[in-house]
């Protein structure tokens, strides 16, 4: 539906080898991508897509890089040539800085590992196969920090209404859009534009960051949640200090992410309807 | 009569005769023609219904299947018929079913909607009466969705038990909507059966896991939980629950009354510091993380469980975003945070978070701080010269490498030489004590970092001994522990020593376990692609 796909942002995938141990095994030139080293990326950008559709509903997982406004690099690298580890970096765009996105990096392979690894496995269909299988545990193990700092700060289409007496908010977020599980219930971040007064008596606007949890599903199908952590420039606290700093100012969403992301069973659709046996929920 | 007449008077009869069989016959025809009419006219109606449903046109869908039911009378009563009408009842439930639920969007609230809900449930039922194998699942299912909205909690559980007696593949999910209804009716026995059945029947199921931890949260039994959490917290897909299910026993200080400043026992408080600094380290989160997301709910913690806070200053301490300290002292033989090293089991959960700071660190490239953790995480420097027994082992392979990089090996020739004789120690210790989980991992630590430098063939201190024997050690545990889940070495490990047979000549062990491996790649639902002759023709 309109309503839904409008909820969901459309983000593309795509999967780089930078690692020079990785380029000088597969082609011979550490410092450049050779056309094996092409073909695996290929590969795996589709298989990264595939591993991020099936944990991330919230987004509109598309097929292309370069149609979306926004797309999420998986990066292999490795410091220097030496560096013992082979690294695997996650991050967005630079779109994604305006929302407080920083990359999430986490080990890949030793290197020594990756150097007793047969020459017969150095062909993009063997490595595909056998990296699918890493980059798909570590999605899952690391999976807080990537929600949380890469994923998770892709903006959403929808708005919150912050209660002016009480620590709760509604989030005008559709719940059946987001593909998320009634529980675990997602947790949301809301970013605010919180203008204040400086001493020669400008306003300067800055970001504020407001984590809602405990969230449920209203009548309406929206969601309404409690205010829990609050954090302006390096200050954390409480809804208390959200209050103290929102008195008398104009503040308003500037966007609002996932902090917490449960998808829905797949066995099931919007709402918990299910299908009749042999049927596509 | 004239015989003229006569013959005319006999055609009479024969041709009304005639035109009788014929009606008859043209009736019957009309009858067949109607009936494939209706059936034709059933199915433009059910696909028309079908592509409103899709649409979000729940109203005309509700129309377009209310005319397939309205064929029904004339269609002919075959196996096609009877699917199309029990899908047209269904469907007209669904469309009315999301017509309530759209309404109640706009509305606000669902009590105010005029959607028929009788009209709905029958629908459900009448599918599931038609063709029970395929709809009794989902239409139980749906209509037990319908009357828990509708707040007639008693029903809705009914239809949701049911629903899971079905063979859908969503049966674990109708379990824990049955959990679920239980727990709103105050059964809570009932719900943490069910939910335990939900899991049973689907290990997957984060919602019967939270469902079950909510529970033993809001009822007065913390025993329960923290058991429940110490089971689950290994594990990286279930550490947010269990964390935020710690954070919920601690914050509202109550383990029951869901309160804020209940009576916690300083006991339950402490364990819950220490499961949730264990999940910490389970999901891998860094000195950043824990500052954004972490320390200023841990602060708080202090003030409603003032017990925890000597564990919660050294932990946040630990987590520092610039260490303020030398991490070495934050677990060194004598010294180091005693609210987490004067007790056995917290000192091994401290080595273990002090081991994912070094990993977190390693994994950005800060080798210095990564050695520093993984020797704290150890507890280097070792007074007795061995690995102590609350050591987190997963530190061997990762501080060896360390310790072997050319520039170590440079600053302090023997350190590696020490650290694996160290080890050796501990590995021996946990001989005498027969401890073969333990015997098992000094044993896959040390086959890891040995293969990793290519030494297979040095008696203990080569690969391929240290994996067969952690092999032994897998096996043995198994024997001891027949009623478990048998453990499985990782398949990674394997693959080492298939390499290292090759490398030592051991062709038909390598062409053996090179068969296990590939199984257990399979059990794993990680198929490896085809490979060549097991050590390269």
């Amino acid at each position: 539906m309109s309503r839904a796909a409008a909820v969901r942002p459309h983000v593309g995938v795509r999967v780089l080898i930078d690692a020079p141990l990785y380029r000088k095994k597969l082609d011979g030139d550490p410092a450049v991508c050779g056309a094996q080293c092409r073909a695996l990326q290929q590969m795996l950008s589709d298989t990264a897509r595939v591993l991020f559709a099936d944990r991330y509903g919230f987004v509109d997982w598309s097929n292309s890089a370069t149609d979306a406004r926004d797309t999420v690099t998986v990066r292999l690298l490795q410091r220097d040539a030496n560096a013992h580890l082979v690294k695997m970096q996650i991050s967005l765009g630079k779109r994604a800085l305006a929302f407080g996105g920083a990359p999430e990096e986490m080990d890949f392979e030793k290197k020594t590992y990756a150097a007793l690894r047969p020459p017969g496995d150095w062909s993009p269909a063997r490595l595909r196969a056998v990296w699918a299988d890493s980059l798909s545990r570590r999605l899952d193990t690391y999976s807080e920090r990537i929600l949380s700092n890469v994923i998770g700060r892709l903006p959403l289409g929808g708005d919150v209404v912050l209660d002016a007496a009480r620590p709760s908010a509604d989030v005008r977020l559709l719940a059946d859009s987001l593909r998320a599980a009634d529980s675990p219930a997602p947790k949301f971040l809301v970013r605010l534009a919180m203008p204040s007064p400086t001493p020669s008596g400008d306003v300067v606007t800055d970001t504020a960051e407001l984590e809602l949890e405990g969230c449920h599903k209203t009548g309406a199908g929206y969601y309404a949640c409690e205010m829990r952590l609050f954090r302006w420039r390096d200050r954390t606290g409480s809804d208390t200090l959200y209050r103290q700093k929102a008195r008398n100012a104009q503040v308003s969403t500037a966007s609002v992410h996932l902090r917490a992301y449960t998808r829905a069973p797949r066995t099931l659709g919007a709402g918990g309807l299910a299908a009749p046996v042999g049927a596509n929920p | 009569m004239s015989a003229r007449n006569h013959r005319v008077r006999h055609l009479a009869v024969l041709s009304f005769a005639l035109v009788a069989a014929g009606s008859v016959n043209a009736r019957t025809i009309v009858a067949q023609q109607s009936a494939a009419q209706a059936l034709s006219s059933a199915r433009t109606a059910k696909a028309a219904a079908q592509s409103r449903l899709a649409t979000g046109e729940y109203k005309d869908a509700a129309t377009q299947f209310d005319r397939v039911i309205a064929l029904s009378r004339d269609m002919p009563a075959n196996v096609e018929a009877k699917k199309l009408v029990s899908e047209a009842y269904f469907g007209r439930a669904s469309a009315l079913h999301q017509l309530r639920r759209a309404d109640s969007t706009a509305a606000g609230n669902p009590s105010r909607t005029g959607t028929d809900l009788a009209k709905a449930l029958a629908g459900y039922d009448s599918a599931r009466l038609l063709d029970p194998a395929r709809f009794s699942g989902a239409a139980n299912n749906n209509s037990a969705l319908l009357l828990r909205d509708a707040g007639r909690h008693q029903e809705a559980l009914s239809r949701f038990l049911a629903a899971a007696q079905s063979t859908h593949p969503a049966r674990a999910s109708f379990l824990v909507q049955a959990a679920n209804e239980y727990a709103t009716l105050g059964r809570t026995d009932s719900a943490a059966a069910t939910y335990r059945a939900a899991l049973q029947a689907d290990s997957t199921l984060a919602s019967a896991r939270e469902g079950l931890l909510t529970l033993f949260v809001r009822r007065p039994n913390p025993d329960s939980l923290l058991r429940l959490a110490a089971r689950w917290s290994g594990n990286p897909r279930h550490s947010t629950q269990v964390a935020d299910a710690m954070y919920a026993m601690l914050e509202t200080g109550s383990g029951g009354s869901g309160r804020r400043g209940g009576t916690l026992s300083s006991a339950t408080a402490d364990s819950s510091l220490v499961l949730l600094a264990l999940n910490f380290a389970t999901m891998g989160l860094g000195p950043p993380d824990i500052a954004r997301q972490h320390a200023s709910r841990l602060r708080g913690i202090t003030v409603l469980a003032p017990s925890t806070k000597a564990g919660v200053d050294a932990l946040l301490t630990a987590y520092a975003v610039k260490p303020g300290v030398d991490p070495r002292m934050l677990n060194a033989e004598s010294g180091g945070p005693r609210w987490w090293t004067d007790d056995y089991s917290r000192r091994a959960t401290w080595s273990f978070v002090l081991r994912s700071i070094g990993s977190w660190y390693d994994a950005h490239d800060d080798d210095a701080n990564a050695l520093a953790y993984y020797e704290a995480a150890v507890g280097r420097p070792w007074r007795y010269n061995e690995a102590p027994p609350w050591m987190d082992l997963e530190a061997i392979f990762p501080l060896a490498v360390l310790y072997s990089q050319p520039e170590a090996m440079q600053a302090d020739p023997g350190r590696l030489d020490r650290f694996i004789d160290g080890i050796f120690g501990g590995k021996a210790v946990a001989y005498q004590s027969q401890d073969l989980s333990r015997i098992r991992r000094f044993h896959a630590g040390l086959g890891a970092f040995f293969a990793s430098r290519d030494e297979w063939s040095r008696g203990a201190r080569g690969a391929v001994f240290q994996l067969e024997h952690m092999r032994d050690a897998t096996s043995r545990l198994n024997e001891t522990s027949k009623n478990v889940e048998p453990l499985r070495d990782s398949p990674d490990l394997l693959a080492q020593l298939v390499r290292g047979y090759c490398r030592t000549g051991a062709r038909d062990k390598a062409a053996s376990l090179a068969k296990e491996v590939e199984e257990a790649y399979q059990r794993l639902g990680r198929p490896q692609p085809p490979t060549g002759p097991v050590c390269g023709g």
